[in-house]
């Protein structure tokens, strides 16, 4: 048995040493994932904790017919967001009202530039077509694999893989665009 | 052809999403930098600009509480009920197994000699598998709780010998377990408490978790939480009971701080 089936099976038995294994390998993607999608620290961190709220409650029904755990979660992670998105009624942030950055040496010049970096690529990455945009966030902010992006978006490693190569491209002319 | 461009940028990607720089990704290839360097540079700033986006500690530490809470809330909950078909099938199996293994056991008195065994010891595992047993045969809801405050202690006490051995690992699996044993109790059906929603001090000690964060913290979020659940228990606790949660509150206190002290010693000591 692969060892991530291994730790998920004991995680549904209720090995809570197997769960704290899936949370703490996924935690900070997780929340990386809802933060560029949303553009809201405090948004994003609620999400998280009603993401893997979620995960505890149904990892039980989880079966696993080669699809990665992270695929699974990733989709719990995206309809979660997708609802959140409808209650507010509202679209997406493109520009982030608030920036959160971790760097190990918070000096403010060099924090700044980061969130202007960061900006900017939030926002050309928001003018991507949808399905570019959403494999680029699962592939850069997610770190997914491909085959993980695939069975989380229910698509092909081929379209997965056309659709990461036309984002990228396209994002390299937007950035060049905006200087 | 485009497909293998796009193979091979994906190939790329996935080293770059690791933290690799465009020069260790292309190498000495020539082709390969004259193809996809302009992506590459694209790919690596979208990497580099969106991997800088981390939890605060400070809700990483909130999180991992909340879902430690409702982890064994969870836990506890599956265990108080269990179905009509499984408890009756479970009670069933326990008592011919029991009376089994106990009359083997007595014989040899290897129970007198497993009471106060530790988790190192070769007779640990009877010990706990005879509580487990005695666990499963008590119907009465008071009975049980009264053994499950009894197992908290044992486990606490072990906790403190197994700090003075210097045994972070086991310290900590053994307070995990005393503070599995309190919520299992608190959210049973005699106590009814819900600590699903409350901000109780519970960190995940996983071996993960343990390594970011100190044992004393860990330790001490534990102790907080159980004390608190302890505290809510007491209020709704039938009077019998109340002697018994009242003492292991005190000894709960008095346990953890030893095996805290026992573990800063350790860490503080030439």
């Amino acid at each position: 048995m692969p060892i991530e089936q291994d730790v998920v099976a004991r995680a549904a038995r209720g090995d809570a040493d197997a769960f704290a294994e899936l949370y703490e390998s996924n935690f900070d993607r997780v929340y990386r994932y809802l933060y560029v999608r949303l553009g809201n620290p405090t948004e994003a961190e609620d999400l998280t904790q009603e993401v893997f709220a979620k995960v505890l409650e149904v990892i039980g029904t989880f079966q696993w017919r080669n699809v990665p755990f992270a695929s699974w979660l990733f989709r719990i992670a995206h309809n979660k967001m997708i609802d959140h998105i409808r209650r507010e009624k509202r679209v997406e942030r493109v520009d982030s009202e608030e920036t959160v950055l971790s760097l190990d040496d918070p000096d403010p010049a060099e924090l700044a530039e980061h969130n202007l970096q960061l900006e900017k690529v939030r926002h050309n990455i928001g003018r991507l077509s949808p399905a570019q945009r959403e494999v680029i966030w699962l592939r850069f902010g997610a770190g997914l694999s491909t085959t993980e992006v695939a069975n989380a978006l229910g698509k092909s490693t081929g379209t997965v893989k056309a659709l990461q190569y036309n984002g990228i491209v396209a994002l390299r002319k937007l950035m060049e665009q905006a200087g | 052809m485009n497909d293998r461009i796009e193979e091979t940028l994906d190939c790329c990607v996935d080293r770059l999403v690791r933290g690799e720089g465009v020069a260790d990704v292309v190498g000495g290839d020539a082709d390969l930098a004259a193809l996809l360097q302009p992506l590459l540079e694209t790919s690596t700033l979208v990497a580099h600009q969106l991997r800088c986006i981390q939890p605060s500690p400070e809700f990483r530490q909130a999180a991992r509480t909340r879902t430690r809470s409702l982890f064994f809330a969870k836990l506890a909950r599956r265990e108080a009920n269990p179905g009509f078909l499984f408890m009756w099938w479970q009670r069933r199996w326990a008592t011919a197994m029991a009376t089994v293994m106990v009359a083997c056991l007595a014989s040899l008195g290897v129970l007198a000699a497993s009471v106060n065994a530790l988790p190192s010891g070769f007779f640990y595992p009877v010990k706990t598998t005879t509580e487990q047993m005695r666990l499963s045969l008590t119907v009465s809801d008071v009975d049980r709780a009264q053994l499950q405050l009894e197992y908290t202690e044992r486990r606490l006490s072990e906790m403190t010998r197994m700090a003075g051995r210097g045994d972070t690992e086991t310290v900590l699996t053994l307070a995990a377990e005393a503070t599995r044993l309190i919520i299992q109790m608190c959210t049973g059906a005699l106590f009814g408490v819900d600590c699903g929603e409350s901000e109780m001090g519970f960190l995940l000690t996983s071996p993960a978790a343990s390594a970011a964060v100190a044992p004393a913290v860990v330790l001490g979020a534990d102790r907080d939480g159980a004390l608190e659940l302890l505290q809510r228990a007491l209020q709704v606790a039938p009077e019998e009971l109340r002697p018994d949660i009242e003492y292991l509150v005190s000894e709960l206190s008095r346990e953890f701080d030893a095996t805290i002290s026992h573990l800063e010693l350790a860490t503080t000591a030439p």
